[in-house]
């Protein structure tokens, strides 16, 4: 790219910036710092599933868990407790898309709660299948294509006999950027 | 005329100015729902068990009908102080609302010393030796319960053996 090349893109964004390079002298510059950046596709993240853990029965003594792992293994602990094999537990997904190779930070919360109106919120622990660090997370593919990383995450949280019965709900976000 | 130093910078601004708004794009996020449905454990209690009473032996084959309501039909029930007919009856406590099944046992063996009897067994929960659909009273949040009374049927004959016949039958209900 030479300097005539970056006057072009100068042209997009203010008169008065080309005012003062077209006034230069011949002299060129090799100050093509990379433009590559402005040809990086947006990142976007995508739901692809909610995370449920169906509906449990509570321990009839003492206390337990509740973990629904990210391959989709569901364990109940406790006393008596259970999960009814007739609910629905999913596993939430996601789809981070962008860059090809580019390197990524996605962020999951450690935590979130699950509320019911009048009972105390369940705080759940999120759990996740990436690989590393979150901060180091690379899109598939190279630059030039698209890529994309799937995430998905679990979550675990106890019970005891006396958690309050109640249909609990929550959100949390996960977020991708470009590092 | 400017400098070569003034060019670079002016580049510099352009530069700047022109990856804007790719940075704004370089972060997205997205929200995930989450839940569970937490309910209480479930459980049944034998209120009442199950008794026809007794019974002089017909002089032919006649069936005695015990009604989930504990009365008898077919033969009339002798002395019956303090051994009054019975259906059996269980209540079923759990989480108000929730579905459940009940399962009855389609018959029940009961065993004298004369031989033994077989009672088909009849309950208002639904059809016996299968599990049937019932709904906990009350909603999501508070206790529910369901209460089944099974009645049954048992014939006699006139060479049925003289004595005392008894036995046990099992009633289970689970979450669905």
């Amino acid at each position: 790219m030479n300097f005539k090349n970056i006057l072009t893109v100068a042209a997009f964004v203010s008169a008065a910036v080309i005012s003062q390079v077209a006034s230069a002298d011949g002299t060129t510059s090799s100050a093509t710092v990379s433009s590559s950046a402005t040809l990086v596709r947006p990142v976007t993240v995508t739901k692809d599933s909610d995370l449920a853990f169906g509906t449990i029965v509570l321990p009839s003594a003492g206390s337990g868990s509740v973990t629904l792992a990210t391959n989709g293994t569901f364990t109940v602990t406790g006393t008596g407790a259970a999960g009814l094999a007739s609910s629905t537990k999913t596993v939430g997904g996601f789809t981070v898309s962008g860059e090809g190779g580019m390197a990524i930070t996605v962020t999951v919360p450690a935590t979130f709660a699950l509320s019911a109106s009048g009972q105390p919120d369940l705080t759940v622990t999120t759990s996740n299948d990436m690989t590393g660090a979150s901060t180091a997370q690379t899109l598939s593919n190279a630059l030039g294509s698209a890529g994309v990383l799937a995430v998905k995450v679990g979550g675990s949280f106890p019970i005891s006999s006396t958690t309050a019965t109640a249909a609990y709900a929550g959100s949390f976000q996960v977020t991708a950027a470009y590092n | 005329m400017f400098s070569f130093r003034m060019k670079l910078a002016a580049i510099a601004i352009v530069l700047a100015a022109a990856v804007a708004p790719a940075h704004a794009q370089s972060t997205a996020s997205t929200t995930a729902t989450a839940g569970i449905t937490v309910i209480q454990p479930i459980s049944i209690v034998n209120n009442k068990n199950m008794n026809f009473g007794t019974f002089v032996k017909p002089s032919s084959n006649t069936t005695v009908t015990l009604s989930n309501a504990g009365v008898i039909s077919g033969l009339t029930a002798v002395n019956t102080s303090g051994n009054a007919p019975s259906q059996a009856q269980f209540t079923i406590t759990g989480e108000g609302g929730q579905a459940i099944n009940i399962t009855v046992p389609g018959t029940v063996a009961l065993t004298g010393t004369g031989g033994s009897l077989t009672v088909t067994l009849t309950a208002d929960s639904g059809t016996t030796g299968s599990a049937q659909v019932a709904t906990l009273s009350g909603a999501i949040g508070s206790a529910g319960t369901k209460v089944v009374n099974v009645g049954g049927t048992v014939p006699l004959t006139a060479t049925t053996a003289s004595g005392a016949y008894s036995g046990t039958f099992t009633v289970t209900a689970a979450y669905q």
